[in-house]
């Protein structure tokens, strides 16, 4: 057929890969809708066999289907074909009762195609209607009035209402909430001070244990021991051991000497001196 | 400064407050509110809010009053537009075609649940629904008590009234006559 080769021009589907194509649609209908109004076709009485060729066409043409996108269109093709079958074959009534089986798809399409484009009609209609913010403007940063003059809302009583009004409201009273910054505040550490008496005790014994899941320690407290006592491993001042996670952290020293503020320092990048 | 008092029963007097509060204003007001703010009854305030527009009709204005089902709002007349774009820090709504699809299906078919939506588009409609949520132009309304899985159906907000200037659902473009003009068009076409 002449008229669904031009399709396809009009269409541009290129090799280079269907999804490409696939943008210019919001979808397989309507990719349907724009091939019916290229081809200038009656909704109500597409030929489903010129389209269902025209509409498989496409797809193949593009080699590389991706169908994560492609998915939906393959959908409609499958559906396309179907219908297609459904007009090959005669309709045989069933004898029973001598109505149909099933309803004929086709004209399960057709309604909504019809839907579909009303819709989109609709919304072209409404997109140029007077907008907000594009063709007309209204007060800003004002907040409400009414909070300030403090005029009661209408008095409302008891409400009755459903389990989805409860979660309405119970949203509105969190949103209410999350807008409040969340402040956290500065633990107050005396670095120098932590460090002296961390060099201190480790000098005094040669084993030690370090248990940060008993609750005394927190988080800043945990992260710079961790730091000090990987920096001095390094230099080979000191083992680790733990059995478990979890476990306490038991500390051996091997060089006494090496334990110095300025080797301290040097995993945390301040200057203690 | 000898401050003036507003005097309770003049019509001119009653206009002009009306005006004011409704200058101030951020979002519509409805008769309630104004009758309340004004000290008149409701009868007073509508036959003002007619003056009020009929004034505004007039070309040596350049704001104008919306009503929505809602309330009243000052506007800017859409002929100005222009000029406030460029003031206006705000930037303006931004609705892909695919969104305006899904928005329309709802505020013609409202309630309507997604599967109702992604059946009339054919593909998914998930991730718009979810936008036009957040922009608070749609709204979950409730469930389809008698569809299985009771899923959730969605309807539109005054907002989105607001955002097209529609006084009420009433106000969107007719179906019927929208398919009659495009039915005419074919016809002189072909």
């Amino acid at each position: 057929m002449k008229e669904m080769a031009d399709t396809s021009q009009s269409l541009k589907i290129t090799t280079e890969g269907l999804e490409l194509q696939l943008s210019q649609f919001s979808g397989p209908m309507d990719m349907l809708l724009h091939m019916i109004r290229e081809n200038e076709l009656n909704i109500a009485d597409i030929p489903i066999c010129e389209i269902t060729e025209a509409y498989l066409d496409l797809i193949r043409k593009a080699q590389e289907i991706r169908y994560d996108i492609a998915g939906e269109y393959l959908v409609m093709a499958a559906m396309l074909l179907y219908i297609k079958s459904r007009a090959l074959i005669p309709i045989v009534p069933s004898e029973e009762d001598g109505e149909l089986a099933e309803e004929d798809p086709r004209e399960d399409l057709v309604k909504k195609l019809l839907i579909y484009e009303e819709m989109q009609q609709a919304s072209e209609i409404l997109k140029n209607n007077v907008m907000l913010e594009r063709d007309t403007f209204i007060r800003y940063e004002a907040e409400t009035l009414l909070k300030q003059m403090q005029i009661q809302a209408e008095p409302q009583g008891i409400q009755k209402g459903e389990g989805f009004d409860l979660a309405t409201v119970y949203l509105d009273l969190m949103s209410a909430f999350e807008k409040k910054m969340l402040q956290i505040e500065a633990e107050p550490i005396n670095f120098k001070a932590f460090f002296t008496s961390f060099v201190d005790r480790l000098q005094t014994q040669t084993k030690h244990e370090y248990n940060f899941t008993d609750g005394s320690w927190s988080t800043q407290l945990i992260v710079l021991t961790v730091m000090t006592l990987l920096e001095l491993s390094k230099r080979g001042t000191l083992n680790m051991i733990q059995d478990k996670n979890f476990m306490p952290l038991c500390v051996e020293i091997l060089n006494q000497s090496g334990i110095t503020l300025d080797a301290i320092s040097a995993s945390t990048d301040l200057d203690l001196a | 400064m000898e401050q003036e008092v507003y005097t309770h029963d003049d019509d001119q007097e009653l206009d002009n407050a009306l005006e004011c509060i409704l200058f101030c204003a951020a979002s519509p007001l409805s008769i309630k509110h104004l009758q309340e703010m004004v000290e008149r009854d409701a009868e007073k305030v509508k036959e003002g809010l007619v003056r009020l527009t009929e004034k505004l009709e007039q070309p040596n204005t350049g704001l104008t009053l919306c009503k929505f089902q809602h309330g009243y709002q000052l506007r800017t007349k859409p002929k100005y537009a222009y000029f406030l774009k460029a003031f206006m820090k705000k930037r303006p709504w931004r609705i892909s075609r695919q969104a305006m699809e899904v928005l329309s299906i709802i505020a013609y078919r409202q309630p309507i649940h997604r599967a109702a939506i992604d059946d009339i588009r054919g593909v998914d409609s998930s991730h718009l629904v979810h936008t036009l949520l957040d922009k608070e132009l749609i709204r979950m309304s409730g469930r389809m008590e008698d569809l299985p899985g009771k899923p959730i159906c969605y309807a539109s907000t005054p907002k989105f009234l607001e955002l097209f200037s529609l006084e009420s659902l009433k106000q969107l473009p007719d179906l019927a006559e929208m398919k009659q003009e495009l039915m005419n068009e074919t016809e002189t076409l072909s």
